[in-house]
């Protein structure tokens, strides 16, 4: 399991890989991060911070885990104990289902 | 019976309440003096009216070249055998389903718009008898609501209508969200209670207010049984809500593949 101080090295093994962050405490503040969610279209890690409550506990349906399909990144926010893990990935031609699994495996290395 | 005077929202939020079984009429009182009614069927609006909004044979007529005779001969039969009108419009083949479930949508909405125009005090339940409306027909709270907000705004609902179930085709509640003004433009053919497209379109503002998706992305959540999913084009929000996993994967693929050239036309 990756510790946060080895996001950096997660990102490395990850060529795709834009941003991997962890979140932690009430409200969710940014713990640790490396790199970016998803470049200067879009929001930085503390402007995920403030959504992903809201995303992951107050919508229709609570879900443990959500999906932001952006023109050119998936970013994946998965609630985890103790806190809660966000990966950027960016988008090639293999597709977002492609990008959605390379999420999916780097969220499950990180632990905090 | 309610004493104060009704918003759109406050009014359909009345309408959404009716006792049990949910079939039989409003009656509506204005400050003008005047009344107006909503018909219901299990909880459904079959059918609104107000005395200066003008007579649906009119509008039929008007709209479908339907002749005057034709329409009176329907109507005697309709009273004779008491059976309805506008079904039996469809049985004898002078409009389409669609054609008739147009105009009445029509006539029920600038109905309802006019009675709060002219300031809603009163809603009086009648319990009556079923009426026997064709459900393709009626409306759902939630969409009557939607519907009024877009002819306000001069927006054509039933394009908007059509927008979103190409989105949604029957696997999910949901509705159409002006970005700008945050207001529900359409709502699903798949039943929304009224609690729910407050709380929902609720939620939905606050993630627009938050952080703006940028068009042409979406963001999907997925629970234990179904889940949601929250897409942007333009100005315009979707917001899709499942009950199934399978539902939620059949709106995922098609969100997915047809988000680059997915279009709402608004105009009417």
């Amino acid at each position: 399991m990756t510790t946060p101080p080895d996001l950096d090295r997660l990102r490395r093994e990850l060529p795709q890989c834009l941003g991997v962050a962890w979140f932690s405490g009430a409200p969710l503040r940014l713990a640790v991060a490396s790199g970016e969610p998803a470049g200067d279209a879009w929001p930085d890690w503390n402007t995920v911070a403030r959504l992903a409550s809201t995303l992951l506990h107050d919508g229709p349906i609570a879900s443990p885990e959500v999906l932001f399909r952006l023109p050119e990144v998936v970013l994946l926010v998965a609630e985890r104990a103790g806190g809660v893990v966000a990966v950027a990935i960016a988008l090639t031609p293999a597709g977002a289902g492609v990008a959605l699994v390379q999420a999916r495996m780097a969220a499950s290395r990180v632990q905090p | 019976m309610t004493t104060a005077r009704l918003g759109l929202f406050a009014m359909f939020g009345r309408l959404a309440e009716p006792p049990e079984p949910r079939t039989g009429a409003w009656r509506i009182r204005t400050d003008d003096g005047r009344e107006g009614v909503v018909l219901m069927e299990a909880g459904r609006i079959c059918w609104a009216n107000h005395e200066l909004v003008g007579r649906l044979s009119d509008e039929i007529e008007r709209r479908y070249g339907v002749s005057r005779t034709a329409i009176e001969q329907v109507i005697r039969q309709c009273r004779e055998q008491h059976q309805p009108f506008a079904a039996s419009l469809v049985d004898h083949g002078y409009v389409t389903e669609p054609q008739l479930s147009s105009v009445l949508r029509d006539h029920t909405c600038r109905s309802i718009l006019l009675l709060v125009k002219s300031g809603v005090r009163d809603c009086e339940w009648l319990p009556h008898q079923a009426g026997g409306y064709a459900p393709g027909t009626t409306l759902s709270v939630t969409q009557a609501a939607c519907y009024c907000v877009a002819t306000v705004k001069g927006m054509a609902a039933d394009k908007l209508e059509a927008s979103l179930e190409d989105m949604l085709a029957g696997d999910a509640a949901g509705m159409l969200i002006h970005a700008g003004s945050k207001l529900p433009f359409a709502a699903s053919a798949v039943p929304m209670t009224w609690p729910q497209l407050r709380r929902w379109l609720a939620w939905a503002a606050r993630v627009e207010e938050l952080s703006p998706l940028p068009s042409r992305s979406y963001l999907a959540g997925r629970g234990q049984s179904g889940g949601w999913l929250l897409w942007r084009a333009g100005g315009m929000i979707g917001l899709a809500v499942t009950t199934s996993e399978d539902a939620q994967r059949r709106l995922l693929l098609r969100v997915a593949s047809q988000l680059s050239s997915w279009s709402v036309d608004q105009v009417a």
